[in-house]
This record gives structure tokens, C-alpha cells and sequence, in this order.
């Protein structure tokens, strides 16, 4: 079961990592946490969702990240002001 | 090129895309989502559509919304040749704010999707071709 504190932990395993994991894997890789540890990792999504499931853990429970992933981390969206309405 | 045309649904009037995004369990489910050019993420989904259709979590996004979830979400469009993993928000907020607009509405695509293929509107209708010339 996904709970919020687990996710934090993961997030914070993935920002302390962050920069050890580009000297580990190729870019783009991914690497599955959970409770704060990497669980598993491969270049395949697919490949992955089995590791995660080999080691017992539901993949929608966990946090996969991709090494060197640039997306954007913060933005704005403009769908419309709250409680304006024309 | 295979081409999707709607005519704009709600109130106010909005530009409409239909997406097919596969489950974790592989079950097929089509959203209709407002297209947002000015979104800088994929797709955000309401709350009970991210819980459904998220493959694995991943860091979360800051936005003028909070903190959304995020996670790895498959779009499944095979007869469109449209297949991609890729990274989908949810937010109760922007949930709520797009079925207030038209109860159909799931959530939003924004430019990074969008500009995969072409889209375009006229006064009456918004279209989404892929893929792209």
C-alpha cells in the first residue's frame, strides 16, 4: 500500500543519491525505491515491474525514478482561477 | 496521419483531446482531457484517475496547485501509433476545476504531449493530429 511516508523517504533517499546514481547506471535507467532503499533497476520498464514484483512489493506502492530525468520539477498551470467563472 | 476533431465541450467552451491509457492490470481507458498548450506536464488527472492508471510512482511536482503526485503512466493509442510512458500528475484540485467545467472532463494534456504530434482549432472545433510532418 502506497503511503505518504514512504514516499517521502524514498524522495529523500532519491535526492541524496541523485548524484551517485549517474556514476552507477546510464542515463535514462530506471531505479525503483522503497523504504528509502533501491529495491531494483533496469533499462526496461517492463523488466522492472517484474524485479519490483520479484522482491514483493506492488510497483504502484514504490517510487521509480530515471537517472539524469531533466523534467521539470516545478510549474505553473493556468487552467482557471478558482471560483471564477465567466 | 491519423487525426482526432472535437468539437470545444463546457462551460466555458474548452478544447477537447481524447487519450487511451492502459492500467497496470492492462485494461484500456479513454479520458476526454482539456487541452492546454499553456501546461508545462504531460497530463494531470484528477485524483481517482492517477490512482487508477499509475504504473509506479515518482517524485512529486511543485505547482501554483501544491504538490501534485506523479507517476508512470502508459498511453496507449496503438491504432493512432501513439505509445508512450510517460510521467502523469494528479491533483484533486485540477480534478475538481475541469469536471466543474464539464463533467466528462478528466483532466488536462498539456504541451508536452501535444507537441508530439499537431493540433490546431477553428471557431468551432480542436484537432490533434499524429504524428507530425
Amino acid at each position: 500500500m502506497w503511503t505518504r511516508e514512504e514516499q517521502t523517504e524514498n524522495e529523500s533517499a532519491y535526492h541524496k543519491l541523485r548524484e551517485d546514481l549517474k556514476q552507477q547506471y546510464p542515463h535514462m535507467h530506471f531505479v525503483a525505491f522503497g523504504h528509502g532503499l533501491v529495491i531494483a533497476n533496469s533499462a526496461d520498464f517492463k523488466d522492472l515491474l517484474e524485479k519490483i514484483r520479484e522482491y514483493g512489493r506492488d510497483p504502484r506502492d514504490v517510487m521509480v525514478i530515471r537517472v539524469g530525468d531533466t523534467r521539470l520539477k516545478k510549474g505553473y498551470i493556468f487552467a482557471r482561477i478558482r471560483g471564477i467563472k465567466r | 496521419m491519423s487525426e482526432q476533431r472535437f468539437p470545444y465541450q463546457g462551460d466555458p467552451l474548452r478544447p477537447l483531446v481524447k487519450l487511451t491509457f492502459a492500467d497496470a492490470n492492462g485494461v484500456n481507458h479513454t479520458l476526454s482531457l482539456i487541452a492546454d498548450t499553456g501546461c508545462p506536464f504531460e497530463v494531470i488527472l484528477s485524483e481517482g484517475w492517477f490512482d487508477q492508471l499509475v504504473h509506479t510512482r515518482t517524485d512529486e511536482i511543485e505547482s501554483n496547485f501544491g504538490f501534485m503526485s506523479t507517476g508512470w503512466i502508459q498511453l496507449y493509442m496503438p491504432e493512432m501509433g501513439l505509445v508512450e510512458l510517460i510521467n502523469g500528475c494528479g491533483s484533486k484540485e485540477v480534478g475538481e476545476i475541469v469536471s466543474d467545467d464539464h463533467q466528462a472532463f478528466a483532466g488536462l494534456v498539456g504541451l508536452p504531449i501535444l507537441r508530439l504530434g499537431e493540433f490546431g482549432g477553428n471557431a468551432t472545433e480542436f484537432w490533434f493530429r499524429y504524428p507530425g510532418t
